[in-house]
């Protein structure tokens, strides 16, 4: 008992944290709480869902229709994950921006975090068994098939079947409710090796002299960040719930009807500009996996005498277009494969990788 | 400042008042809340409710 | 106007900022050394990309001549005209007369249950009264048949055709979807079922509709299987409101939006307490992060040199 109050004591309150962190540290501990969101709307919702193709979709109109406060619950699940996405993006970009990159063990877990909760987003997308729930799980389950020799077997092996149908859903439903408690335990090791030497902080200097405990400081600093993005969400959620949602997910899944354009939810639109971007199948799956993981190569290129990117005016300048590259792919995403958007989506892939690419060669600019 | 003792004295003091207190006071907090915020919605919406309507219609 | 500003903030502009980092940051800065030239560049290089941003953002949203259908316009609905707007209950009433008298002709209402009308459209008498007027099939009873019996509250509204291939045969092989969740599953919502109503002409020259078809410039690709259904004075409102083209397909898009979203007048309830409450939590909190970051933002540092070390 005295060994647990010891944990708690050191995590979250006399944890010595560097007393210039900004807001932008803040959504560490947001991300959390839509953990905790996601994980308590989620179980209430397998109460009354049932994960056969027969009856998904139905069971969801149940669940809004009968069940009480089912609407909210399931808005509350589906603005969640959305929610999730926008703050993880926003923690990701603090993390390139002041180079929180080079706690190597922090950023490769918290990359691994990131992986697995697109894993389970997507896994999540299928389950109301709408027409883009069905169609974007054949898009993206047949993506594997470009894996040389493996491919065709991998696919079927994934549907149980040879299509996208009720083996399918059903085994979505069961990693779609066992990730997210192996993305509890990926945190917890994200925490235990932030807390091995504690946040950065924006100046990217080594600060062991000007600490301040945790609580009642940073205790009070997250609450504050909590009561803005409750606000927010609220807000959403009930005045335009389904703001995000596509109106195609609103037909049930029909295997013989291809909606006229196929796109996934808008935080998977970025990726999905990078695959569609690179003429070839297999290329095209290894850019849109290369366009998370490449983020791992940041630790070992960087070789500038200062963490923040606030220290080099190139850097911010690089950092910006980063951003806004991530922006325009995202819009490019939504849009049909036609002309002006092909070039486009082509061009923007290329810069958002020469973020990465240029890293190394940075120090003889800064110069 | 001598309401503000009373309240520290015979309220604040105690946890077991103080507790109590929460609750009491949640519970009439909850009550005008709920009252207030329903008066106010029904005053906007004047006219579209379904209530409004049905007095319409028998009238 | 300066002048203005400078009353205003110049005490502020004069005073120190209490910590001497942001200036130590100055000197770490490596774009000191830069000519004026490399600067110039790096900002106008900067500017050109937030430009292009802006320009494709404007692109975005004005040229939209890339297909052939007309998006409709917005129109101003009353869940959309406050912050807090209910639906008009007595337009979702009639909107469900025109349903009842036009639509479930040919479309399903499949979701929706007669008891789901009680304290929305129709008091429990009067929804008792009109699950009543419908047949409902029943069964097996207890020698295994199925029968017809007066529906109740519980039933859920009968639907046109016993399954799709029949509403496919009965309709040139085109199938009326079902309507509850009609105006969530279309781009446009409410605006579209309006147009789509109300939008039938006759085809501009050059575009052939084929038998049992019709035009609708709303529709994607232009030609609809569902016939105008809306014309003036085709039933006659239970509460003395003119029918108007217009009218009808404003209440019955008002209705099928109810159909889709039972719970909107909940949800503004709780709009309205929950931006109540979060604003004074907000408020709460962020005074309490100043209260408590006070001293520290407050706090001075002073840089006191090691003493020198002694002479040898």
């Amino acid at each position: 008992m005295k060994k647990n109050f010891k944990i708690i004591n050191n995590f979250l309150i006399n944890l010595p944290t560097p007393s210039n962190i900004s807001y932008w540290w803040n959504f560490g501990s947001i991300l959390g709480v839509c953990l905790l969101i996601q994980l308590i709307s989620g179980i209430f919702l397998s109460m009354h869902y049932t994960p056969s193709i027969n009856n998904a979709f139905y069971s969801l109109i149940h669940i809004t229709r009968d069940v009480n406060f089912g609407w909210m619950t399931r808005v509350i699940h589906a603005n969640g994950a959305s929610m999730f996405f926008f703050f993880m993006f926003i923690h990701t970009g603090r993390g390139i921006y002041y180079g929180s990159f080079l706690k190597k063990k922090v950023w490769i877990s918290g990359t691994l975090i990131m992986l697995t909760l697109m894993a389970t987003a997507f896994l999540g997308y299928v389950l109301p068994w709408g027409q883009m729930s069905f169609w974007g799980a054949t898009v993206i389950t047949n993506l594997l098939s470009a894996i040389p020799y493996l491919g065709n077997t991998l696919v079927s092996w994934i549907w149980g079947g040879f299509s996208v149908e009720n083996p399918t859903l059903n085994r979505f439903f069961s990693f779609h409710f066992i990730l997210p408690f192996i993305l509890c335990l990926m945190i917890m090791f994200h925490l235990i090796f932030l807390h091995e030497k504690g946040s950065s902080n924006p100046l990217g200097l080594k600060n062991k002299i000007d600490k301040i405990s945790f609580h009642p400081y940073f205790t009070i600093k997250d609450l504050y960040g909590f009561m803005l993005v409750f606000i927010m969400f609220l807000f959403i959620n009930f005045k335009t719930p389904f703001l995000l949602n596509d109106p195609e997910n609103f037909t049930p899944a029909n295997p013989m009807v291809t909606p006229p354009h196929i796109q996934p939810e808008w935080y998977f639109l970025f990726a999905y500009a990078i695959l569609r971007s690179i003429p070839n199948k297999l290329g095209g799956v290894l850019a849109l996996f290369m366009s998370i993981i490449i983020i791992l190569t940041l630790p070992f290129t960087m070789n500038l005498k200062f963490k923040s990117s606030s220290m080099y005016l190139v850097k911010k300048i690089l950092f910006l277009i980063f951003c806004s590259t991530f922006m325009l792919l995202t819009w490019i995403g939504a849009k049909p494969v036609e002309p002006p958007f092909i070039l486009i989506g082509q061009i923007l892939t290329v810069i958002y990788f020469s973020y990465f690419l240029v890293n190394p060669f940075l120090y003889k600019i800064t110069k | 400042m001598s309401f503000n003792k009373a309240l520290y004295n015979n309220i604040f003091r105690r946890s077991s008042t103080f507790a109590l207190t929460i609750c009491v006071s949640a519970f009439f907090f909850e009550r005008a809340f709920d009252m207030g915020t329903e008066a106010f919605f029904r005053n906007y919406n004047k006219g579209k409710l379904f209530d409004d309507i049905i007095e319409r219609s028998s009238e | 106007m300066a002048a203005s500003l400078g009353r205003l903030y110049g005490n502020r502009l004069l005073k120190l900022k209490p910590s001497s980092i942001p200036k130590q940051i100055c000197l770490y800065s490596t774009a000191q050394p830069w000519t004026k030239g490399r600067k110039a560049m790096l900002t106008s290089l900067g500017v050109l990309t937030g430009g292009a941003g802006v320009l494709l953002y404007a692109l975005e949203n004005s040229v939209k001549a890339g297909d052939l259908e007309l998006h409709p316009p917005k129109y101003p609905w009353d869940v959309t005209s406050g912050l807090f707007s209910t639906f008009d209950h007595a337009s979702v009433r009639r909107g469900y007369e025109v349903y009842k008298n036009v639509c479930a002709a040919c479309h399903s209402l499949q979701f929706v249950a007669y008891r789901e009308l009680v304290g929305q459209t129709h008091t429990e008498e009067e929804a008792k009264a009109e699950a009543e007027e419908a047949m409902i099939e029943d069964g097996p009873d207890a020698e295994g048949k199925y029968f017809k019996r007066p529906g109740k509250l519980s039933d859920y509204i009968p639907k046109p055709y016993p399954n799709e291939e029949a509403a496919r045969a009965a309709n040139n092989g085109a199938y009326p979807p079902d309507l509850t969740y009609i105006t969530m599953a279309r781009h446009g919502g409410q605006d579209y079922i309006f147009s789509i109503l109300t939008g039938y002409c006759d085809a501009p020259a050059g575009v052939t509709v084929q038998e049992g078809q019709h035009y609708n410039p709303y529709f994607p690709g232009g030609a609809i299987g569902m016939a105008q259904a809306l014309y003036n004075e085709i039933i006659e409102y239970s509460d003395g409101t003119p029918a108007t083209q217009s009218q009808l397909a404003k209440d019955v898009t008002n209705f099928l939006h109810w159909t889709g979203n039972p719970d909107h007048d909940t949800r503004m309830l709780y709009l309205l307490k929950s931006m109540i409450i979060m604003s004074v939590l907000v408020g709460w909190s962020f005074y309490w992060k100043r209260f408590k970051w006070s001293n520290l933002k407050t706090r001075k540092i002073f840089f006191k040199p090691p003493p020198p070390p002694p002479k040898v």
